[in-house]
């Protein structure tokens, strides 16, 4: 069995043909609006689904032919490629983001934003809660002057307190 | 005359008391952002780009000037006195401004690269100045054939921003295509590609993604490499003297020939300029064996060329609306959020606006001659707070900058989660500016072939006949030729200084 030589090349490729199928789904469906077959709202995405499925072919059929250590060498270089702690530590800035942008709409801006910088204070700078914790106040404090009082921007107060 | 008197008025515009504090501010928090290291000129000015926005469009733009040309220039800070060059472009001026710093003579070379700049800017005020006219003379033969031939011209820009691969650059723009299309179709008015979810059908903000593609993007890269505060040597006085301002003189005006010329035509990215001006500069010296060891005109020409082809790149960004480089695709995308689409009829329909826009240019450019140089010593400290209070405070701008755009809470999700997909792009060599730049041209490009289908009635013949369209044709086909030589070139010479030891960030 012929094996590929560069995994994540291989897996992007099929993810690309994939898309091709579903924006060729989406021309399809917008061709039946279109007064003409070759002239709507149909055409580019039709066009986009043939660049994604031939483009991603060629990639698929590079990433068997690809040196040793092209490409899938990046992701097993040292240097680049994060230990596990690092990754669990990306995932869980991830997950505060995404819970951040949810607490916004539950709390208001200033309590979610509190929450949200103490949380990744700890996580990126490693600080104790009590230094977190006075970092965030005075980083939420400085925001809400500049951009709420001083700049006006509108953010939600908050359902949770409505 | 009536460019100067345009011109004129743009600068009695750009220099009341307010807006030079707008241009003075911008330079600032410009340089602040692009200092750090890590960060690009190109995601200095994605993080600051919202913060912008709330205020009034003149000032909006002068601040925008300004983080600019001081992102810019704090990109070249790093690559002085740290080894880090932002983006590729720098790389050549690290060769020997790095050395300099390690002599303690980082302050000149800083200062030499300031004055560079400086001039390659008000080389990059006179080409417009040159230019505009004609262009806007050319401007009403203009239809949607020769718009839609300039966004093929547009796809040259793939070669130079492919950073290796071609076949994952084209990739990466179809998927920005793709992404443009989401929302109400131009032609029928049906939403597209929205799959039931109502806040698809207004669309992707490009802000959002620009954020996080660059801004969050970098804050994660920084995590996983446990990036710290950067110690610096001492950097000297930032003021050369006359032995270094008259070795200096010479390769400046050269290097800032190369980058201005070769920067006029779309696909010529200022890596490219960079290197030549460098590699033009050693062939020329009596003393090529000084290169590498800390020679002031290895700085002094290279970031000339740098310049002077981001200041020339404004002429076929303002003139055809193509970004020739990363950091103007951003700005490209800055100058739409104020209502101003660059293009052939730019000139002719925002005439007072684009010179005021140009105007702030210059001023943005001297503020940072006068007011950012003897300030160098400051950034060299800041530079030293540490990462892990620098990331979250970019990420609650990131948030703000997101969010104030729509006032929507959706586009901060989107900055987040394109801010993931940035992260495994540049983990797995996937370039990201092709997808910003298609991002930005796909609704100009499909309503232009829509239009220019409509009027050739279904047959694309029409962009061949007609003599403009042609010309820009037959100049894209030429273009690309010629990226694909200077980018092979380039990446030549990329590889070999990498092999050298110089890590390049982006």
């Amino acid at each position: 069995m012929i094996r590929p030589r560069n995994l994540p090349d291989l897996i992007a490729s099929l993810l690309c043909i994939a898309f091709g199928f579903i924006v060729s789904r989406e021309a399809y469906r917008l061709e039946s609006y279109a007064g003409s077959v070759y002239v709507g709202d149909h055409t580019l995405p039709f066009l986009l689904a043939i660049v994604f499925v031939v483009l991603g072919a060629a990639l698929l059929f590079q990433s068997f032919r690809a040196k040793i250590g092209e490409g899938e060498g990046a992701a097993h270089d040292p240097e680049s490629l994060a230990g596990n702690r690092e990754i669990s530590r990306l995932i869980l800035c991830f997950v505060t983001l995404f819970l951040y942008v949810w607490l916004l709409d539950w709390f208001g801006y200033v309590l979610a934003t509190l929450l949200a910088s103490f949380v990744l204070f700890r996580l990126i700078g490693f600080y104790r809660w009590l230094t977190s914790l006075f970092f965030s106040i005075l980083l939420t404090g400085c925001l809400y002057v500049v951009f709420i009082y001083w700049l006006q921007i509108t953010f939600s107060r908050g359902s949770f307190f409505d | 005359m009536d460019t100067i008197q345009l011109l004129m008025d743009g600068f009695s515009s750009a220099l009341s008391l307010e807006n030079l504090l707008m241009a003075a501010v911008g330079a600032l928090v410009g340089t602040f952002v692009g200092v750090l290291p890590g960060l690009g000129p190109t995601s200095a000015i994605a993080i600051l780009l919202p913060l912008t926005g709330v205020l009034e469009p003149t000032q909006g733009i002068i601040m925008l000037a300004g983080i600019y040309y001081g992102a810019m220039y704090g990109g070249s800070t790093t690559a002085i006195l740290l080894n880090i060059p932002g983006e590729i472009s720098s790389v050549p001026t690290c060769l020997d401004g790095y050395p300099l710093a390690k002599k303690g003579k980082g302050g000149p070379a800083l200062g030499i690269s300031a004055i560079a700049s400086f001039g390659a800017g008000v080389l990059g005020v006179i080409g417009l100045v040159f230019f505009a006219p004609i262009l806007a003379d050319q401007a009403l033969k203009f239809g949607p054939p020769e718009y839609f031939a300039l966004m093929l011209l547009a796809l040259t820009l793939m070669v130079s921003l492919s950073g290796g691969s071609l076949i994952k650059s084209f990739l990466m723009g179809a998927f920005g295509y793709s992404l443009s299309l989401v929302g109400l179709g131009p032609s029928s008015g049906m939403p597209r590609f929205d799959y039931g979810v109502s806040q698809l059908m207004g669309g992707f903000d490009m802000i959002s993604i620009i954020i996080g593609l660059f801004a969050v993007t970098e804050v994660l890269k920084g995590i996983e490499e446990r990036r710290s505060g950067a110690t610096i040597a001492k950097t000297g006085s930032v003021y050369p003297g006359k032995e270094e301002l008259m070795k200096s003189a010479a390769p400046m005006l050269r290097g800032g020939l190369v980058g201005f010329f070769l920067g006029l035509l779309p696909g010529c990215s200022a890596a490219i300029t960079a290197f030549l001006a460098y590699d033009l500069e050693k062939k020329v010296s009596k003393h090529p064996e000084r290169f590498g060891n800390g020679a002031i005109e290895g700085v002094a020409a290279p970031e000339a060329a740098n310049n002077a082809t981001s200041s020339a790149g404004f002429i076929p960004l303002f003139s055809l609306g193509i970004p020739s480089s990363p950091p103007l695709a951003i700005l490209l995308a800055g100058l739409m959020i104020y209502g101003l689409t660059p293009g052939p009829v730019l000139f002719e329909q925002h005439a007072p606006f684009v010179w005021t826009v140009i105007a702030s240019m210059f001023v943005g450019n001297t503020m940072l001659l006068i007011l950012n140089l003897p300030m160098v010593w400051v950034w060299v400290k800041l530079t030293r707070v540490p990462y892990g209070i620098m990331a979250p405070i970019i990420l609650m701008f990131c948030t703000i900058g997101a969010y104030s755009v729509r006032n929507s809470l959706f586009d901060v999700s989107t900055a987040f989660l394109f801010g993931a997909l940035g992260y495994l792009f540049h983990k797995y060599k996937w370039p990201v500016v092709p997808l910003v730049l298609c991002f930005i041209l796909g609704p100009l490009l499909e309503e232009s072939f829509i239009q220019t289908m409509a009027m050739g009635a279904g047959n694309i013949a029409i962009v061949w006949s007609r003599p403009i369209s042609l010309v820009i044709l037959v100049a894209a086909a030429a273009l690309l030729v010629i990226s694909i030589l200077l980018n092979r070139r380039t990446n030549k010479r990329v590889r070999e200084e990498q092999a050298h030891g110089i890590d390049v960030a982006s």
